[in-house]
Formats: structure tokens, C-alpha cells, sequence
């Protein structure tokens, strides 16, 4: 009987614990997968219009075109910049190794001329363009909204001006 | 004795990992019933996304809206259900109907997604509208026909016609996401008053 009870504790204690660790880093895990998807560290990836054929991330929303890059500030800072346009809507947002974000600027944040230029870091500097970053790697996305058919070779040429070093 | 001894064991362990990771799977498909997230009509979503802190929610998130913006920049209602609570089904055709003018925010947009949380093919292209995009009479109050095959909805109806169409894929469950970007303070604060866009099915 003593063995039972033991055996019962045992088998709910480790399930109690397989399903918190479960839970607790899947966010983890799905990054890993999104890093071995991405091309290269550091560098801006471009993507097109945003349509069926894209199936790299859930619920991609169709009326933005997105630039990410996948950041690594272990061994150097990094330098982004780019220009944000006065449309209704556009982002640059920061994601750590949990893909939960952690810095969002829009156009309306950066508003005076729509121009960014940031210095990622791992340390806490304190400059006005430089930020700490939550963690060693992770993820920045740009969001450029479409207003229409006609804007798309506009805000190609805005993801074009990002800039990465 | 020794090798029965540890044969339990090793099943004593390899069962609780099983149930326990088939526990966590319920717990992160049951969005639905999360406390976390409130109903406003058909939609459900919060404007207070606990990413980060929750882990449930921020697990939820991460697997069903990857890279989605904080409460402040973003909020996403989801709607799986039209407002007769019945799921939502490329077998039937559906109208949303709202005004331009109740949802007080920069920019919003309703999507089609199929049940794997992709956009579904459609020979149009459309999969979306926004504020923008979206056709309204001139009080702001606007159409838009969910369905598999482009429908005419009554005449004089809103919707200019069939331009509010929206497609989605037969005989296929589907969801629906509201997006509201940089909405106002105020409305974002008192979401559940507000007048969002009503789901219904065409003759029910």
C-alpha cells in the first residue's frame, strides 16, 4: 500500500513538473526553430507581399510587408537605422529569445522625420539611440502597412533603407 | 525482482512525462476557456496581454499569434463563433456589419484564417479589410460577406454590391481576426462598451 501511494506521488509530481517545464519553454523552443530558419545574423531579410503562399509564421497579416532580422549582440553591438514612413501605420519592434517583445517604435513615436537609428546592446548604455537588449539574441521585426495596390514599390524602397552593422 | 523493479519505474516515468505533456497540450489549445482572455460580442481577446508574465497566456500567444505587438501598440480579437455562438464554417456565408466611426483607431483590419492559422488561397486575393479599404455608405456603416462563393446580398443592402467580399474556403472551419492598432485610451479602456463589428450568419 505504501509503495502505491509512493508510486502515485511520484507519477503526479513528475507530470505536475513535465507540464510547467512544457509550458514555461515552448517559447524558447519555437525560437530556436525561427533562428534555424533564418539566413543570416545581423542582416535585414526582405519579405514580399504578405499572401496564402506565406507560411513561415501564423497569422502573418496581409496588409503589412515585413523586414525581420535576427540579432546577435554576444560578441558586438548593433547598429540599425531606417526610415519609418508617415503612413498609417508602421513599426519597429524588438523580441527577445522567448519571441516576446520587449522596444516598439512606431512612425508616430518617431514622428519628426521618421528616421531611426539604434545601438543594440548587451550592456545598459545610456546614450539617447542606444538600448539594452533583454536579451543576447532574439529577433527585430519592421512593419510597413500597404495603403493600397499602388504603395507596395513605396514601401519596398523603405525596407530597402534598412541598414544593419 | 530488481529488473521488474526498475521496469516500473522507467513506466512510472515515461507515463507521468506523457500525461504530462498531454496536459500541457490541453491547457494550451483550450484558449477558449482561458480567464485571461474576455468575450466582446463574437470576439474574444484582452487588451492587457500578459506576455511574459503569464506563461500559460504568453505560451498561448506565441504558438497561435507569433510576434504579436504588445497591448499598447496592438490588440487581436479573435472570433471562431458567429452571435448565434455557432463555429464558423466555409459551408455557410456570413455578413459583418459595423461602422467605420465605432472603432476609434488608427488603423484596424479584419482577417480570414483558416483553421491551421494561415491566410486561405483565394482566386481574389483578398484576405483582408481595414479601415481603408473597406466600403461604407456615407454614415460609415459598412458590409462585409464572408463566404466560399461571391454572393450578391440584397439590394440597397451595404456592401456596395459584392465588394465587400470576403473569401474563405468551403466546407472548412475558419477564424476571423479583428486587429486594432494604436487604438484611443479610451475606447481601448472601455472595449466592452463598444460596438464592434457583429458576425451573422446569412439566413439564420
Amino acid at each position: 500500500m505504501r509503495k502505491l501511494l509512493i508510486g502515485i506521488l511520484v507519477f503526479a509530481s513528475l507530470a505536475f513538473v513535465t507540464q510547467w517545464l512544457a509550458i514555461k519553454y515552448i517559447p524558447n523552443i519555437i525560437y530556436k526553430i525561427a533562428v534555424r530558419r533564418g539566413k543570416e545574423i545581423n542582416t535585414w531579410i526582405h519579405n514580399g507581399k504578405t499572401d496564402a503562399s506565406m507560411r513561415r509564421v501564423v497569422l502573418p497579416n496581409p496588409d503589412f510587408i515585413y523586414s525581420a532580422l535576427f540579432y546577435d549582440v554576444n560578441d558586438k553591438d548593433l547598429t540599425i537605422s531606417g526610415t519609418l514612413p508617415d503612413s498609417t501605420y508602421a513599426s519597429v519592434a524588438f523580441y527577445d529569445d522567448r519571441c516576446q517583445p520587449y522596444y516598439v517604435y512606431n512612425n508616430q513615436s518617431l514622428r519628426r522625420t521618421g528616421k531611426f537609428a539604434f545601438q543594440l546592446s548587451r550592456l545598459g548604455l545610456k546614450g539617447p539611440n542606444q538600448l539594452q537588449a533583454k536579451t543576447n539574441k532574439g529577433i527585430i521585426i519592421c512593419r510597413f502597412l500597404l495603403t493600397g495596390d499602388s504603395s507596395f514599390q513605396k514601401m519596398s524602397a523603405f525596407q530597402r533603407q534598412l541598414f544593419s552593422k | 525482482m530488481k529488473v521488474r523493479f526498475i521496469l516500473l519505474g522507467l513506466l512510472i516515468i515515461l507515463g507521468s512525462i506523457i500525461t504530462g505533456l498531454s496536459i500541457a497540450a490541453l491547457r494550451i489549445t483550450s484558449v477558449q476557456h482561458n480567464s485571461a482572455f474576455a468575450s466582446y460580442g463574437s470576439w474574444k481577446g484582452t487588451t492587457n496581454l500578459q506576455l511574459n508574465k503569464n506563461d500559460l497566456v504568453t505560451t498561448q500567444v506565441t504558438l497561435f499569434a507569433l510576434f504579436a505587438l504588445p497591448s499598447y501598440e496592438a490588440v487581436y480579437l479573435f472570433a471562431s463563433n458567429d452571435d448565434k455562438n455557432e463555429v464558423l464554417n466555409g459551408n455557410s456565408a456570413y455578413t459583418i456589419e459595423g461602422n467605420i466611426h465605432d472603432i476609434k483607431a488608427n488603423y484596424w483590419s479584419i482577417t480570414a484564417y483558416g483553421k491551421d492559422l494561415y491566410l486561405m488561397k483565394n482566386n481574389e486575393n483578398r484576405f483582408s479589410f481595414n479601415n481603408n479599404s473597406v466600403i461604407t455608405d456615407s454614415n460609415g456603416n459598412f458590409k462585409i460577406v464572408v463566404s466560399a462563393d461571391r454572393i450578391k446580398v440584397p439590394s440597397g443592402d451595404l456592401g456596395a454590391g459584392t465588394a465587400n467580399w470576403l473569401p474563405v474556403t468551403r466546407n472548412s472551419k475558419f477564424r476571423l481576426v479583428l486587429r486594432i492598432y494604436q487604438g484611443e485610451k479610451d475606447f481601448m479602456d472601455h472595449l466592452d462598451k463598444a460596438h464592434l463589428p457583429i458576425i451573422k450568419k446569412i439566413g439564420a
